[in-house]
């Protein structure tokens, strides 16, 4: 009988492990290699006694809290957020913040004349207090620093 | 429909409670991969750590193409053999010959007789082996993953899972032999 080659070999020990894991694998061809090569079937009583060893392995103990260590870890400041859903917030408190600002002169004002608010109109726009912050160099600076996200895309 | 797909997208958003919802969801498991790859319960709590505020700091980078859950256990493997590599690089700078084996989970000389001697002798012979066999064989006979599942997490072809557990196998093996005694010269 001559020897079996290392490549049928290395082909019988790849379908040894698949039959161990009940995958598929070549079962007839396995067979008759096993019949000719001692040392595969070797393998093979060794790969079956260590079978039961694997269920006699500990179960870890259960998982400790470690949720207020994580916590502890994450970065102080939060990641940024979308920089549409920041714009987004910033617009909804910016008309809050107008919104407010107009029903309170409402409130405290007496009827302008028209030549008034005609004046009010063709004010600068720097002096109007929404066209100021718009126009702040540190408002400028935030939107350029803000990220680009996917979902600006 | 991936169920924890609202959560990743919240997690991608960097909400700090959808991270908590992780953790209550998803942190026993990564614990007990941490622990089974890992060995020791002090190494698998601060792995177990570090994957969850990995998870937060790379949440917006999952594409959905696998599940969320095999995603997380994608990342605690390459965390875990990270890991393991590290510390195999620090071994072989620092190990003596006569040093004990610092990875070998051998249990506490109180807890000896209350376990099995087989499956002590398998978690040692385990911790001998490369952090790469090592994984696979853990994620198929403990984590009873499929061939496709292990290759989903270690992002390896399903061919290369077979192989690699072939070989891993033989490498238990051989470490279980008993050691051939020398014989002296006449």
């Amino acid at each position: 009988m001559t020897e079996p080659s290392p490549t049928a070999c290395s082909t019988a020990r790849l379908a040894l492990s698949a039959r161990l894991d009940r995958e598929p694998h070549d079962a007839a061809a396995l067979d008759a290699h096993l019949v000719r090569c001692g040392a595969c079937r070797e393998l093979e009583r060794e790969l079956a006694r260590l079978v039961p060893a694997w269920s006699a392995l500990e179960e870890p103990e259960a998982a400790p809290d470690l949720w207020p260590a994580i916590e502890a870890r994450l970065p102080a400041a939060r990641r940024p957020r979308a920089r549409s859903a920041l714009l987004a917030r910033a617009a909804a408190a910016l008309v809050g913040f107008l919104g407010a600002h107009q029903a309170g002169l409402a409130l405290e004002r007496e009827p302008e004349p028209r030549t008034h608010l005609l004046a009010r109109w063709l004010a600068p726009p720097a002096l109007e207090p929404h066209r100021l912050l718009a126009a702040s160099p540190e408002y400028r600076l935030l939107l350029s620093r803000l990220p680009h996200t996917e979902e600006d895309r | 429909m991936d169920p924890d797909l609202d959560l990743a997208r919240r997690l991608a958003r960097g909400e700090r409670e959808a991270l908590r919802e992780a953790y209550e969801l998803h942190g026993a498991r990564v614990w007990r991969l941490c622990r089974r790859l890992l060995g020791r319960a002090s190494e698998a709590e601060d792995a177990t750590q570090e994957v969850f505020l990995k998870l937060f700091e790379r949440a917006a980078s999952f594409d959905g193409r696998a599940r969320f859950s095999t995603w997380l256990h994608r990342l605690t493997v390459n965390h875990c053999l990270h890991r393991l590599e590290k510390e195999r690089l620090r071994r072989a700078d620092e190990l003596r010959p006569g040093d004990g084996d610092p990875c070998d989970p051998a249990p506490e000389p109180g807890r000896a007789l209350e376990r099995d001697e087989a499956g002590i002798e398998l978690a040692s012979l385990l911790a001998r082996l490369s952090p790469e066999h090592r994984a696979v064989l853990v994620l198929r006979e403990l984590e009873e993953l499929s061939y496709q599942e292990i290759a989903a997490s270690l992002a390896v072809p399903v061919g290369t899972v077979m192989s690699r557990l072939a070989r891993a196998r033989e490498a238990l093996v051989r470490l279980a032999r008993p050691p051939v005694p020398l014989r002296g010269r006449p």
